[in-house]
């Protein structure tokens, strides 16, 4: 089973469509090709510590993740190892801690594509997972 | 967690095969997988029906373009 992972920037232009055009175009044409292969949309809950910012912005999230269509997948134990793995191997730190669990989701699912737009570091730190490629946005 | 029992019907030889696969026992956790992924796929394609309505389609080529950035 392959997946598709929102990164932070993925779930934002999908919950504020007029903020960015081309941007919600791109992550629907993303989520359209998901549909098509039958693959199932995956959002960390790592992501969502960068989209709650309280001030009446959690809203938008949560409808989104209320039309049933995606599922927020937690950080357990095994999730955590793979994404420290992650890391280590790219020589980062814990400042790529985030984008770090958002591949390791793609890994734990066996492989798929992360919806991004940070593709440098998504790409540096799937180097080694041939299974997961980077939709850039 | 609070199970609700379906009885529902399906065709015979889907039965037999789906039996032989996984057995009684994990009948329902197959089911229940299955309906969950069903119902999500659906929920999808629904969302982003009304995206299409609400924005215009997306352009064909912006779709194939995406889709072949996908793993081989």
């Amino acid at each position: 089973m392959a997946v598709l992972v929102l990164d932070s920037e993925a779930v934002s232009a999908l919950a504020r469509p007029h903020e960015s055009v081309a941007r919600h175009q791109l992550v629907r044409a993303a989520m359209r090709t998901a549909h098509t292969r039958n693959v199932p949309v995956r959002i960390p809950a790592a992501v969502l510590v960068e989209l709650y910012c309280g001030g009446g912005t959690d809203e938008a999230i949560d409808r989104l993740l209320a039309r049933g269509f995606t599922q927020v997948v937690t950080t357990g134990a095994r999730m955590a190892r793979v994404a420290g793995h992650l890391l280590a191997a790219a020589g980062a730190g814990s400042e790529l801690a985030i984008d770090a669990l958002v591949v390791a989701t793609a890994v734990r699912f066996g492989g798929g594509a992360v919806v991004t737009h940070d593709p440098g570091d998504i790409t540096r730190l799937a180097a080694q997972h041939p299974n997961v490629s980077v939709i850039s946005i | 967690m609070a199970v609700t029992k379906w009885s529902v019907s399906v065709d015979e030889d889907l039965a037999a095969r789906v039996e032989s696969r996984v057995g009684d026992r994990g009948l329902s956790g197959f089911v229940a997988r299955a309906v969950a992924h069903e119902l999500e796929r659906d929920l999808l394609d629904e969302y982003l029906r009304e995206l299409d309505d609400e924005f215009g389609e997306v352009p064909s080529g912006l779709v194939e373009h995406i889709d072949n950035a996908w793993p081989s």
